[in-house]
């Protein structure tokens, strides 16, 4: 095998008496996407934001590029791209002037950055918009300005939390298309969703977390042979919760008076 | 502005970066945040109103407010016959209000989270992070400084000479910079030594501290360092002075200006330029390793912020029982004026940068009480004594003075209340069929009277009464209804905004201390006119309050009869 990309090795992390992870252990392979799925509340963003350095205070062991995130990091975080999922970004200033600071922190050539933006924003039809002020930016258009940000300095791992929240049908077909492409010019790509069939369709894994402890990682294959039935059933099998009908019926029961 | 503010900051460069910050990054930093704060975020472009006009007019208004405050201080100036004396105490007064303006509307910038995302993520060091932030801050603070000073310089020239306004000019960034250095040490110490957990309540903890040693300390200080000393124009320097560092300040100017360079003038000196650079130094070198991470971890979003709410307090959804749903059903009309009563009712007391600024203000004014209460005291006579006397002094009416200081705390968060980190979730007062918006506020402004006045007024009150006796209850009466009245008229005359429905902004730093300011004026102008009511004709008293209350009456009403028209004429 492979060395790995990723790798974390027994990964706890409380918060006070709260145990959000519980020990997991994860290796990640280069090149390939990675799909990270788990109810709300399992841990997905504390492990993505343990991985991209922005935690570091955790137990076990973690590995990123074969940097300890620990140690190093802010090399870790020079070579990995992080997109958030909560679309935060500086809303009174414009694209352009917000993807001039990134890459400034990533000290990138001013013509560097104002080539990459451009392009990339046009590939995102934002072109028309690259002065204005996002305050008045729908969520899609504020993701697209996020991907741009997390990609504008090429890195080699990236990390995308809830990427395809707010964007619309046509903007999902284009990130997914996006997403493979980067995989096949050798970037590893991790991120979490919980739009089913689009993991299903683009992850050469898919690691399924719940309760703080992974329960299941493979192919979608692999799961298939395991759990019959579409991704969405599995994962609703796994983590426990198939009563969600008479969920649903006991929502509406409440909402009448 | 922005880029006078970088290029003075691109002088230091090699400081900078001697202490490990990474300066392209910084002044990156630097510069985004200073653009946004000429940019306001609110609510208000939720409507399609575009709100595009810089809100640098937010900031020079209190640079002009504060310009007016330093007319008045550069009294000062004059009453000292020295230029030692008179540069010591008014560098003395500059860094005790650099300190109060850092701690009560600064300190959340220092502490800020919420593009914990947009940073952190970034290979930036903690370093460049809290150095940036640091001057940040500290460019806010020295204009503060120089506006407060402005006058003072003028003075100085006339009385001192230019060549010493000119060295006073000169050292005021030291000031300011020992002022924020010396301070914000404290915040990253206990950052530094705190449990994840307990920070927060660390924090709150110090601030409050803070504001009781720094507000005792200039209260009692000229008592026992014989400031007389300081009118006699032939004062002589000791060794002692150089643990006062006000008197660091004094002596550069001293020195420099009068051409006094014996060893003890060059030591203050000295003093005045080296302790606050080398503080900088090595607070950035020692303790800002750590910022960036255990911003991550103070985070409002992570689990460990997620606080259980008491069963003891109703819950919003379910108020059956508890204080504010009795006060609720007594005092507030069913509908907007109910719901924003419970709303600002639960948050206002657990919005983190609501808090960071509410509590230091809170125990300011709280130590102020005290402070004027013991120093009304005499010191050579025993307590009853000296009670009795408190209880005839001023025709028997000088309970009026504290009965009104409670009205410190309701102006400050009512000056508080449009602000909050969520700002955004105020789009429900415009989804939802809200059809007066003054009922809103009103609701909001009655929560705020209950749950921060009335606990302050009737702790304030019962001392009175015990003191004074039944005979002041009629004017604690009035005083509630006044103070109200006043409080309302305040709010009104900030404009009008909604509850929890603008973001916490740089700009806005100062202003609210110079709101507070502001109230203390006009309560000084009322509570005057009551003082001469009671004294003169105490019989007009009771008959004053129905009318007063009446006045009252027509006040809410007209809040509550307020439409949208009125917010978006005023706001934009």
């Amino acid at each position: 095998m492979l060395e790995s990309i990723i790798s974390i090795k027994n990964l706890r992390k409380n918060y006070g008496t709260f145990q959000a992870l519980k020990g997991v252990d994860l290796e990640v392979e280069a090149g390939k996407i990675i799909g990270y799925i788990g109810p709300n509340g399992a841990g997905k963003s504390t492990t993505i934001k343990i991985l991209t350095g922005i935690m570091p205070e955790f137990e076990g062991e973690v590995h990123v590029l074969g940097i300890d995130v620990r140690k190093d990091p802010i090399e870790v975080k020079r070579r990995i791209g992080f997109i958030p999922e909560n679309a935060m970004l500086y809303e009174t200033l414009t694209p352009m002037e917000y993807l001039t600071f990134i890459g400034q922190l990533h000290h990138l050539p001013s013509e560097t950055i104002e080539k990459k933006s451009k392009d990339l924003l046009s590939v995102f039809n934002l072109a028309d918009n690259i002065n204005n002020r996002m305050t008045t930016f729908s969520k899609g258009m504020k993701q697209k300005v996020l991907l741009t940000a997390g990609l504008i300095h090429n890195p080699e791992i990236i990390f995308l939390d809830e990427p395809l929240s707010g964007l619309d049908a046509n903007s999902v077909i284009l990130v997914k298309e996006i997403l493979t492409q980067l995989k096949q010019s050798g970037k590893t790509i991790f991120y979490s969703s919980h739009i089913m069939d689009v993991v299903e369709k683009i992850s050469d894994r898919i690691v399924i977390i719940a309760e703080g402890r992974v329960i299941a990682n493979g192919t979608f294959e692999e799961l298939k042979a395991a759990q019959s039935g579409s991704l969405e059933q599995i994962f609703s099998q796994l983590t426990g919760d198939n009563h969600t009908s008479e969920t649903a019926t006991q929502f509406l029961d409440a909402l009448k008076d | 502005m922005i880029n006078l503010f970088i290029r003075f900051v691109s002088h230091f460069r090699p400081f900078y970066e001697s202490s490990g910050v990474d300066f392209d990054q910084f002044l990156s930093i630097l510069r985004v945040k200073l653009t946004m704060d000429n940019r306001r975020s609110s609510m208000m472009s939720f409507k399609g109103i575009s709100t595009q006009e810089p809100i640098n007019s937010q900031f020079s208004n209190t640079l002009i407010f504060l310009g007016v405050m330093g007319f008045f201080l550069s009294v000062f100036i004059f009453i000292f016959p020295n230029v030692l004396m008179a540069m010591s105490v008014f560098n003395g007064i500059l860094m005790f209000l650099t300190t109060i303006i850092f701690i009560s509307d600064y300190s959340s910038i220092l502490l800020d989270t919420t593009d914990n995302y947009i940073l952190l993520p970034r290979p930036v060091n903690g370093r460049t992070l809290f150095a940036a932030r640091m001057t940040h801050i500290f460019l806010y603070l020295m204009s503060i400084t120089y506006a407060i000073a402005a006058a003072s310089i003028v003075v100085v020239a006339f009385k001192f000479g230019l060549l010493s306004s000119f060295i006073f000019t000169l050292i005021l960034p030291f000031n300011t910079l020992l002022a924020v250095v010396i301070s914000s040490f404290f915040y990253l110490a206990i950052i530094r030594f705190s449990s994840e957990d307990r920070l927060k309540d660390a924090i709150n903890s110090f601030q409050i501290l803070m504001m009781v040693v720094l507000m005792g300390g200039s209260q009692i200080w000229p008592h026992y360092t014989h400031v007389e000393t300081g009118f006699n124009p032939e004062i002589e320097l000791k060794w002692i002075h150089t643990l006062i560092p006000p008197m660091w300040f004094g002596g550069a100017v001293d020195m420099l200006s009068a051409f006094k360079f014996d060893k003890i003038h060059f030591f203050l000196t000295g003093l005045c330029l080296f302790v606050p650079l080398f503080s900088l130094f090595s607070i950035n070198k020692f303790f800002s390793n750590f910022f960036s991470s255990k911003l991550s971890s103070f985070s409002n979003d992570s689990p460990s912020a997620t606080k259980k709410v008491s069963t003891k307090n109703p819950s919003v959804f379910k108020p059956s029982r508890g204080v504010a749903y009795q006060l609720a059903k007594f005092f507030t009309r069913k509908g907007e004026e109910r719901s924003a009563f419970y709303l600002v009712w639960h948050v206002v007391l657990r919005d983190r940068k609501l808090k960071l600024k509410l509590y230091p203000q809170l125990a300011y004014s709280g130590v102020m009480l005290c402070v004027f209460f013991f120093t009304s005291l005499k010191k050579d006579k025993p307590f009853q004594e000296n009670l009795d006397e408190l209880v005839l002094e001023g025709g028997g009416n000088f309970y009026l003075f504290f009965a009104y200081f409670a009205n410190l705390s309701l102006s400050t968060a009512i000056s508080l209340m449009p602000y909050c980190d969520d700002f955004k979730a105020a789009w429900v007062y415009y989804a939802l069929p809200v059809n007066k918006p003054g009922e809103v506020i009103v609701g909001g402004l009655k929560a705020l009277i209950f749950k921060i006045y009335t606990p302050f007024f009737l702790i304030i009150s019962s001392i009175i009464l015990s003191v004074w006796g039944l005979k002041a209850l009629d004017d604690l009466i009035l005083v509630y209804i006044n103070s109200i009245i006043i409080s309302m008229l305040t709010a009104k005359w900030d404009k009008n905004h909604l509850p929890f429905s603008e973001e916490h902004t740089v700009q806005q730093g100062g202003g609210n201390f110079g709101m507070v300011m502001l109230m203390m004026v006009i309560v000084f102008f009322i509570g005057g006119s009551h003082y001469i009511l009671a004294t003169y004709t105490p019989w007009l008293v009771p008959i004053t309050i129905p009318l007063i209350a009446t006045a009252l009456f027509f006040l809410v009403k007209d809040y509550k009869d307020m439409s949208w028209q009125n917010f978006e004429t005023i706001d934009v």
